[in-house]
């Protein structure tokens, strides 16, 4: 799998946006928290010559986090992966999906990834999780797919990520 | 920890296309489909309603650095919904294989991420258009429903459900028709 910039491809709007302007509302009014001059840099952030101050707003802010390595980065590159397989068969994935389930021990669930091909109904679901040292999925992650079975008829795939 | 993300899920069926196709001309919103990036049609105006377009992307001119794709073993490429400034909105309604099944919509949008043992948060500027665009969208098509109270739906939605007799089923994952077509 490789990562690619993607220049955008779509529609030009025509007139005037109501959402932009929401944008334009709620930057401004973030700014003003901060201050006068950060109130102009938030007004300012949708035009489009962006000052400096500007593309720094834009940016991805990065904290480190030691622990996401062990964690939130292996379960996150675990979906990665089982995403990849997906979309090589055909269908299309969403993240998080959420399930209710009103009989469960939580009233609703979060499938980490699903596959749907809306032309055959062929459905695919995984859990990404914790495994315990033989090889079975931790206790959260059974109650998860437990309840997750009862309200779909459908027990996802556990995959592990350590 | 997980990522964090938010998600509006709903009901919309193919009458509420049109006005949502001119809702996303509007607003200046960008779509994007992975089926375009693997040669397939772009730049479709009417791109709800296209028989083999059941999931798009939004976003806006501004945010078009920080839109990735990523390809399978294969080379089938598909956008990365993680890192990039993108908001899914798959569009559920009926799919080929049963049209007698109202299938659930959403909107999800990603608000940080992990990346070689960083939290790489997404600008505030994304996120105050994704959640714009959420709640635009939200008080033009769509309403509450009283015999269903975690989902949101069209007002013709809401009728197909009536008119069908349909049973919420799957996990709330779509409306079945109860309703035996001759």
């Amino acid at each position: 799998m490789t990562d690619n910039a993607h220049a955008p491809t779509g529609n030009k709007g025509l007139d005037g946006p109501r959402v932009k302007n929401a944008i334009e509302r709620r930057n401004t009014q973030f700014g003003a928290m901060l201050g006068g001059a950060a109130g102009a840099v938030g007004a300012k952030a949708l035009s489009p010559t962006k000052t400096k101050a500007v593309e720094n707003v834009t940016k991805d802010k990065k904290v480190p986090n030691p622990n996401g390595k062990n964690g939130g980065e292996a379960h996150q590159k675990t979906i990665d992966k089982e995403e990849a397989k997906m979309k090589q068969e055909g269908f299309e994935t969403q993240r998080e999906v959420m399930v209710k389930t009103p009989n469960g021990e939580k009233s609703k669930r979060f499938i980490d990834l699903q596959g749907k091909n809306p032309k055959t109904g062929q459905v695919k679901q995984v859990q990404v999780g914790k495994q315990n040292k033989n090889g079975t999925p931790v206790s959260r992650e059974r109650k998860a797919m437990d309840d997750v079975q009862n309200a779909t008829g459908k027990r996802p795939e556990f995959v592990p990520y350590n | 920890m997980k990522m964090k993300s938010k998600q509006l899920n709903f009901f919309i069926v193919p009458s509420d296309y049109g006005a949502i196709n001119k809702f996303f001309e509007k607003n200046e919103i960008k779509l994007f489909w992975d089926k375009a990036l693997n040669g397939a049609r772009k730049n479709d105006k009417e791109i709800l309603g296209s028989n083999d377009v059941f999931q798009i992307f939004l976003s806006q001119d501004e945010f078009s650095k920080h839109i990735y794709t990523r390809d399978t073993d294969s080379g089938i490429k598909y956008y990365y919904i993680v890192s990039s400034y993108l908001v899914e909105f798959s569009i559920g309604g009926f799919y080929p294989y049963d049209k007698s099944a109202l299938q659930r919509a959403r909107f999800y949008y990603i608000q940080d991420f992990y990346e070689d043992g960083n939290s790489i948060a997404k600008s505030e500027i994304f996120i105050n258009w994704a959640e714009n665009v959420i709640k635009e969208f939200k008080s033009t098509f769509l309403v509450k429903y009283s015999k269903e109270r975690d989902f949101w739906y069209s007002k013709n939605a809401i009728d197909w459900i009536e008119r069908n007799e349909a049973q919420l089923v799957d996990g709330g994952q779509q409306w079945k028709s109860n309703i035996q077509k001759c």
